[in-house]
Formats: C-alpha cells, structure tokens, sequence
C-alpha cells in the first residue's frame, strides 16, 4: 500500500555531511559564526527574509522569493538535498546561503542574502557553501548563478568560473556557470577563511538567533 | 553643515539649503547681510542637470539680489570657493558672503561617478588609458611603499582612526568601527578589504558621499557682529602641479601641497609647529600620510611612523582629521573643502564636542584638486 | 605605422610626452616633435579591478614607463609578467571606447 503522503515527498538520496561551523572577523572586528542550519530552523528563516520580498532594488525581491521558496520546499519535504548556511553576529542572523546537491557529483548553487550589509558578509558566505560543497559534499562541480549582475562580475573573476551554455541553471533556465573542484582549489586561499573549531560560548551563542530587519529595507546610509 | 551620507532624502538644492540654513543661522545673519553667495560643486551639472546652481541657491535662500557665483576646482572647489570668498571680502568689493559646497552623487552608478570624477585626468595621456583616480593613487601608493617603507599597515592604521573620530561626528558619513584584525592582519581581511587597484584596497579609499557644508565669510571688523568668537583665516596658499601625474620630476613628491602650504603660513605668519590641528585630504589615506610630509608637518617619508606612534590621533601631538576626514566624514566633492574649514572653526571655538582638540588656537586645511595638480591650503587662527 | 612621438625643447634638450607647446623647465615655446623610440622601462604599475566604463578587460594593468631620453608615459601594460624596470616597447591599438567611439593609442608590451 503507498501511503498518499510519501507519494510526492522527496528526502535525502545524497549522504548527508554536516558543515563543521567556523568562525571569522568583520572588517569591523565583529566575529561571524558561518554555521548550518537546520530543518527546524526555517520557519525562523523564513521570518527573517520575508521583509525581503518588498525591497525596492538590486534583485534583493527575487533572490528572497525564490530563497523562500527553497527553503520552505525544504522544510516541506518537496526539495531534496538542499542545504542552508547561516551567518550569526552576537546572536543575530545577518545572512544566509543554500544550495542542493543534485547528485553525489554535482551542487546547484542557489541563493545568498546578505541581511546586513557593507562587511563583505555576502562573499564570505558564498564562499563557504562551496567550500562545504566541495570539501565536504565531494561536488566535483558546481553550478553557479545569479539574479544581479553586481557582485557577479566580481564572483566571475575572483572564482574563475567557467560558461557553460549548453547547460541551463534549474533556477529558471538561467545562465550557468561553473565552479570546478580544480578552480576551487586554485582560489580557495583568496577566498575561504575563517577558524576552527569555533569556541563553545561564542557556539553556543549563535544557536538561537535573533531576526533583524534586513539593511536594504531600512535605507542604509551607507 | 548637512549630514553627510547617502541622502535619498533630498536632492542637491535641498542639501544646499540645508547647510547654508546651518550657517546663517549660526551666524545670526539677516538676508540683507549677505552680499554675494559662492557655491562649489564639481558635478552638480553632470549629476543634477543644474548648472547655475549659485543663482539657483540665491533664488531659494531668498537672498536675491546677492552676487553668485558657481566654483569649479575639482575636490578643491571648496577651497576655492573659500579663497575666492576672502579675496572679494579683503579687496573690499563684498563685505559678507555665504560660501556653500555641496555635492550630490549617491543616486547614480559608481562607475558613473568614478568615470566623471577620471575626466580631472590628463585627457590624452591618462583618460583615453582607462586611468581613474584609484589607479593614479595606486601607482602613487607604490612608488611610495617602495621609496619610503610605508606599508599597507600604515594605511589601515590611518583609516581605523579616522572612523574613530567620526564616531563622535554627528554630520559624518560613516560611523563604523573598523579594526586591524578585520582589514589588515586576518586572512579574511582580503575579503573584508578588497583590492580596487593594487595595492589600493577598498579600506584605503574614501566612500562617494551626498553632502553640503557652509561658512559665512566676512571682515574682521566685521566679524563681532556677528560672533562672539569668529575664527580667523589668516592665511591661503594655492599651487598648481602638472596635469599628468607621470610628468612630475619625482611623483611621489606634491609640489602643489609643499608650495600651497609654504605660501600659507607666510601670509599667516606662522609655521607647522604652530598648528594644533588639521583637517588634510585624504581622498586614499596615503594621501593623509604625504600631505602631512608635503605640508611641512612631517620630514619626507617619515608620517608613516608618526601615524603608528599615535602622533596624529585625536589624543596626539598633532591630531590630523579629527572630523574623520574624508575616509569617514565622507566626501562630497564639492562640500570637502569648505567642510574642512567648519570643522577648523568649530575645533577653533571649542564647539567640536566628543572630538574637540583641547586648547586648539592654530588650525591647517589642505583641499587637494586632481590628483595634486591643483592645491590650496589655509592656516585659520582663533580670533583675539 | 605609428610611432610613438613626444616634443624636445630646442633650448634647454628636455622631452615631453604628451606633445605640448611650452617646455615645462625653461618656458620655450620652441619645441619641435621627436619620435621618443622602441625602448623604455617599467617605472611602477597598478592593477585596476575596478576598471571604467568602456574598458572590457579585468584587471585592467596600468603603468608609467620612462624611455631612455627621460621621457614618461602613462599607459596600458601588455605582457605576462609585469616587473618593476622590465623592458617594454610602445605599440598602436585599441585602449577602450568612449561612448560608441573605439579609441586607438599606445601601449606597452615586451619587446
């Protein structure tokens, strides 16, 4: 007999392999915890980038609605593999990355948020989720996109992806670019930072956290 | 002065009448008072579509029928506007004029603002390369590690204390901390202080900032009806230098910051051990350190040591930008240079709060146009 | 083909690039042009990442050159490996475009 319920319902077919949480300094010497979150915490996700789908520029509407949507697939059991990376500043969310692995040898980079702005949070998160990707999930390849063209160009260069438009990124058949293991090695130490282990109280710190609202939706001076 | 930032609030005219408001009001001045209005503004007709935009101000201060005039010097507007203000008070053709600098540049693309900002460069020898202002300060930054041992360290150092100081700057741009750890000494710091130009990075460079900034200028005799404690310009230089950074006998040498400066503290009668405080350009913060050598303050090549001995921070022998300077004030074009001069005068009548330099009597601003090919520099004095 | 051409002071010997029509030393108005040469050396350089409107390629490798009668330049560095005092040589192309307008200037590469 097949239960209604599992008939839809996807779950993992790829190994899990948890992100091991490190820890690194803003440029304004605040430390950001790069931790993964979990199931459970994506209606809290959810809560802190709902403001997003209101915001006024640079693709930021999109990127939380399509953010949203991943993350609540997930929870949801309709999206498989996915992952989620949180950044946490003295216990407040101020970013956040997903991706999913596709299959044991390849990862669909999806979406980042930067929920504060002006520290260079976006990039260190980026970099994170292929740095689990690949040293972690054993991606060979990863496929890489993107809503706004600023901060792409940057990404383009600073990871030295490679076009590939025979292939079409599953976000909407958009523009694929790939992220190999070998250029990832090659600029890794430009781009991945951060200690570990991460000390208990400054851990334990960054498990519950706080929701803020988003920079761009408060028109930063900055 | 206006706040300084990203203004969506208001377009130029509105940051004008802002600062001015400011002014006059803090000069206690009635319209009829004002005989002539001086604004600077580098882009206000590339970026503002307005080009008469002193007539405009005069129009909307309700100060009709004042002379005006519009000042364009590049970032030394306002220095010229200043210098042109006192040159028209001192020859006795105006006796008060209401000098404002403002500039508007947040609302359009970087590359924008970048593109029209390399239009100071050398059309044909620099421009027509792809040169921008980043790239010259740059190649100035290397020779200048190379020549005198400054290091990337140095410039840190520079822009940790000057968004220190504009933490206690109610009109800065930037109130942030920012720490060695987290642009210079950690890994990560090549994420968190991206390289623009090498070896420019991202920390080493000012922000593009909306802004205005106001001073009312008129005679000593003047001036007590004015104020009960007017501050005295008591001297201005100003020098040129070559268009073209290349063509410069050693470029790692502002002849346009020596000279200005020279010219400065003999009409002012005074020296560089004289000044308490000054406000220099640091549009890239090795510009801080070379003015400060340039300008007399410092034997060449050596600032770099003074800046991490502490010399030159608020609480030092010689505070450079308490106001945060332009790293962390902010820079508006054509605000900067008049921006300066506020700053000098409150920190001359004491009214600079949590950054107050105490017992300053002998102030230093140097507003540098180009890249060095068009200088001013002023010695203000407390006004007994 | 062009050639990379700069003015000499008949009075005092200095040579300029770009052309202009008063020695910067002595004030003559006499200068006449000079063909500054195949040889000049690297005097420092930059890498611009943040490179301008109208310029396709990043980084963007800038430099001042010296040539052998004193001469400098400013200009578009073309070579693998750029090192402070390397040998270059100017050569005519393409720098960038303006507006629509493809600009044509020198720029330096190994010789």
């Amino acid at each position: 007999m097949t239960e209604v319920t599992d008939i839809l319902s996807v779950d993992w077919d790829v190994p899990r392999k948890p992100y091991p949480a490190k820890v690194l300094t803003l440029a304004t010497g605040e430390k950001m915890v790069v931790r993964e979150a979990s199931r459970e915490e994506v209606p809290q996700l959810l809560k802190a980038i709902r403001p997003l789908l209101d915001a006024p520029s640079e693709f930021y509407d999109l990127v939380a609605a399509r953010t949203f949507a991943e993350l609540l697939g997930w929870y949801r059991y309709r999206v498989r593999n996915e992952y989620c990376l949180a950044g946490v500043v003295d216990g407040k969310l101020v970013g956040l990355v997903n991706n999913r692995m596709f299959n044991k040898d390849l990862c669909i980079s999806l979406h980042t948020i930067a929920i504060r702005r002006g520290r260079s949070i976006g990039a260190h998160l980026f970099a994170a989720k292929q740095e689990h990707a690949i040293e972690y999930l054993g991606a060979k390849e990863i496929f890489v996109t993107a809503e706004s063209p600023r901060g792409f160009d940057r990404w383009m260069i600073e990871w030295s992806l490679e076009s590939r438009p025979d292939v079409q990124h599953e976000l909407g058949g958009a523009k694929a670019w790939v992220l190999t293991r070998e250029n990832y090695y090659k600029n890794k130490h430009r781009q991945v930072f951060g200690d570990r282990p991460v000390p208990d109280d400054v851990y334990k710190r960054s498990l519950h956290f706080e929701i803020i609202e988003p920079d761009i939706m408060r028109g930063e001076s900055d | 002065m206006s706040k300084f930032g990203r203004r969506d609030d208001k377009d130029l005219m509105g940051l004008l009448v802002e600062a001015s408001t400011a002014s006059l009001a803090d000069a206690n001045i009635g319209g009829k008072d004002i005989d002539a209005i001086y604004v600077s503004s580098m882009l206000s007709g590339e970026l503002s579509h307005q080009t008469a935009t002193a007539s405009a101000l005069a129009d909307e201060l309700s100060l009709l029928p004042a002379a005006a005039d519009r000042i364009e010097n590049g970032p030394a507007s306002g220095g010229s506007a200043v210098k042109n203000a006192y040159a028209a008070v001192a020859s006795g053709l105006f006796d008060t004029v209401l000098v404002t600098g403002g500039e508007k540049m947040r609302h359009v693309a970087g590359a924008t603002v970048t593109d029209l900002l390399a239009t100071m460069t050398h059309p044909t020898a620099e421009y027509m390369q792809g040169a921008t202002l980043p790239s010259l300060a740059a190649m100035f930054t290397r020779l200048y590690m190379e020549r005198y041992g400054v290091e990337p360290r140095h410039l840190a150092l520079v822009a940790i204390k000057n968004h220190r100081n504009a933490l206690k700057n109610p009109y800065a741009h930037i109130h942030r901390e920012i720490t060695l750890e987290g642009i210079y000494s950690k890994p990560e710091a090549e994420l968190n202080n991206p390289v623009v130009s090498d070896p420019l990075r991202l920390y080493y460079s000012c922000p593009i900032t909306d802004g205005a900034a106001s001073i009312v200028i008129t005679s000593a005799e003047n001036a007590r009806k004015f104020s009960d404690a007017p501050v005295a310009i008591a001297g201005i230089g100003q020098a040129t230098d070559t268009l073209a950074v290349h063509q410069r006998e050693d470029p790692t040498v502002l002849r346009a910051v020596q000279i200005s400066s020279q010219r400065a503290f003999d009409m002012a009668k005074s020296k560089p051990k004289e000044i308490d405080v000054a406000e220099l350009h640091d549009a890239f913060e090795i510009l801080e350190i070379a003015e400060s050598e340039d300008a007399g303050f410092f034997e060449k090549g050596t600032a770099h040591k003074a800046v991490e001995k502490g010399v030159t921070a608020l609480d030092g022998d010689l505070p450079i930008n308490p106001s945060g300077g332009l790293k962390a004030r902010g820079h508006p074009v054509g605000a900067t240079g008049v921006a300066q001069i506020v700053e000098l005068t409150w920190q001359l009548r004491g009214d600079a709060g949590g950054r107050q330099v105490s017992g300053a009597e002998q102030g230093y601003s140097c507003n540098f146009g180009g890249f060095g090919n068009n200088v001013l520099s002023f010695v203000l004095k407390r006004g007994d | 083909m062009e050639k990379m051409m700069g003015v000499k002071c008949k009075s005092c010997g200095r040579v300029f690039y770009p052309k202009r029509s008063t020695c910067l030393s002595c004030r003559s108005q006499e200068v006449e042009e000079v063909e500054l040469g195949d040889r000049c050396k690297l005097v420092t350089y930059t890498e611009l990442y943040a490179i301008p409107i109208g310029v396709h390629k990043i980084p963007l490798v800038l430099g001042i050159v010296e040539f052998d009668n004193g001469a400098r330049a400013t200009g578009q560095i073309e070579a693998d490996h750029v090192k402070i005092g390397m040998q270059l040589k100017p050569v005519w192309g393409p720098l960038r475009t303006i507006g629509r307008m493809e600009v044509f200037g020198f720029k330096f590469t190994q010789p």
